[in-house]
């Protein structure tokens, strides 16, 4: 039976109904029109579909759309509004983009870390970005990437 | 299937009185499992609505720890860092960040058992006509068992069981409390011991001991994230006067396994050291129901205890 929901995406409100399975990714991507987050495996496992939840990089092939209520939820969209997001523009300039498919997740938990810690290194960045897997550019140009932003990186 | 999210105690525990009733925590393991078909027609019980189960708090008996308090909120909280890192030395392994940030202590104790021949989609399990643990009658790993061979693959439940973590559970029919050690079963079909409509009310951890340490080891594919192939923890206590010794191995069994030592010495002797690796791969019986096989496993076994203790200095060095 469907259940009402409400959802806070990129500041905006969405009501509607939605089915007790319906996934926050599905809701996304087929009522709000708001595809960059991507469907890759939905099992939790390629991170395609990474938003921010709260500021948190979450799964969002992993959580309901009823579960997500009461919360900030931030995709990709919301990023670039009138100019690119540093970020996004580290990714071209260090060539961090190919198929493009992982970028939007890639990003997002980029960016995450960022706005936690400035200071972060490769490490960290390895960390954060461990869930989102990439078959295309062998990680090395994406983490250059994050890395070109770091306030405090010691690099290598 | 259908959701519900009460936000009162007593609501909680009348929706899991429901036959199908499901808990949903952070929903890493269970939503998984509901798209490849594992679980049917479940009433999803939410525990978002209830506060009190994400707390954390100091008593004097014991640090009590809710059921839906998330694995990274565990892993940054100060004081547990300081008196048990190795808690959150073990669940900074578990999955990725996106994982931890929603999943829960609870939802990792009650992670469901796996098995390379469970966690398939339908159309692959169907191919081989099931098994034990879902819609078959045999256990493909051990055709002529009788029960299901799926591992235990909740690496916090490891850690905490070094610590000696109880568990508080709740129905309708009130309270009880078990050791870690006894909540789990030696049967990967039902391998929790939850009798219907309870749940984990909380996670206690008493205060640590003095001269207590403990690490954790976690065999795996990836070290980026992945399931335990092979957890181990091990934990020491020295009094001033004698040492005691105890290893929690996971992912070999659908239950925890422990091996204890005590009246030891300050530091160990190779011997003990070999008798406490033979003692760990006696007891544990991998079988082929992971990526890497038994024999991976057992030897993975002797090679965790040497470091493990190594790296917490208990071998005694050879004279010069």
């Amino acid at each position: 039976m469907p259940n009402p929901c409400r959802l806070m995406v990129n500041g905006e409100i969405w009501e509607g109904l939605v089915d007790p399975f319906e996934t926050l990714l599905e809701v996304l991507r087929e009522r709000l029109d708001l595809t960059g987050a991507k469907q890759g495996c939905s099992q939790g496992e390629c991170g395609a579909c990474t938003v921010l939840v709260d500021g948190n990089p979450v799964m969002a092939c992993l959580m309901l759309a009823l579960e997500a209520q009461n919360t900030q939820i931030e995709t990709i969209e919301s990023l670039a509004t009138q100019e690119l997001h540093p970020l996004q523009i580290a990714f071209v300039e260090k060539g961090a983009v190919q198929c493009g498919f992982c970028t939007p997740g890639m990003v997002l938990s980029a960016k995450a870390l960022i706005d936690k810690n400035p200071h972060f290194q490769e490490q960290d960045v390895r960390a954060a970005l461990a869930g989102n897997h990439c078959r295309c550019t062998g990680y090395t140009k994406i983490i250059d990437a994050v890395m070109s932003l770091s306030t405090g990186a010691k690099h290598g | 299937m259908s959701y519900c999210q009460p936000t009162q105690l007593s609501d909680l525990l009348s929706c899991l009185a429901h036959p199908n009733a499901r808990i949903l925590a952070g929903g890493t393991d269970l939503i998984p499992h509901l798209q490849m078909g594992l679980v049917e027609d479940p009433l999803l019980v939410s525990l978002k609505g209830l506060p009190e189960l994400k707390r954390i708090e100091a008593k004097p008996e014991a640090i009590h720890i809710g059921p839906a308090v998330t694995l990274q909120t565990l892993i940054d909280h100060k004081p547990l860092r300081e008196i048990y890192p190795v808690i959150g030395q073990t669940l900074s392994q578990i999955g990725a960040l996106q994982h931890r940030q929603v999943g829960t202590i609870g939802g990792n104790l009650c992670l469901d058992t796996r098995c390379s021949w469970f966690n398939q989609s339908a159309f692959w399990r169907e191919s081989l006509g099931f098994c034990l643990k879902k819609g078959g009658d045999i256990c493909q790993v051990a055709p002529k068992s009788k029960r299901c061979h799926a591992v235990l693959s909740c690496d916090g439940a490891i850690a905490l069981a070094a610590c000696q973590a109880r568990l508080v559970l709740l129905s309708r029919a009130g309270k009880r409390e078990v050791s870690l050690m006894e909540f789990y079963r030696p049967n990967g079909m039902d391998h929790i011991d939850l009798r219907p409509g309870e749940f984990i009310y909380k996670i206690l951890l008493p205060h640590a001991p003095p001269g207590f340490q403990a690490t954790y080891f976690k065999g795996r594919a990836r070290q980026s994230f992945d399931f335990p192939l092979l957890g181990l923890a091990i934990a020491t206590q020295w009094d001033g006067a004698q040492r005691t010794l105890s290893f929690v191995l996971g992912g070999v069994e659908s239950c925890l396994l422990q091996v204890q030592m005590q009246n030891l010495d300050s530091f160990l002797t190779p011997e003990q050291v070999q008798s406490a690796i033979k003692s760990c791969q006696r007891l544990a019986r991998p079988m082929e129901n992971a990526f890497y096989g038994p024999s991976w496993r057992k030897k993975m076994i002797a090679s965790f205890i040497a470091q493990g203790l190594q790296q917490m200095n208990l071998i005694q060095e050879d004279a010069p």
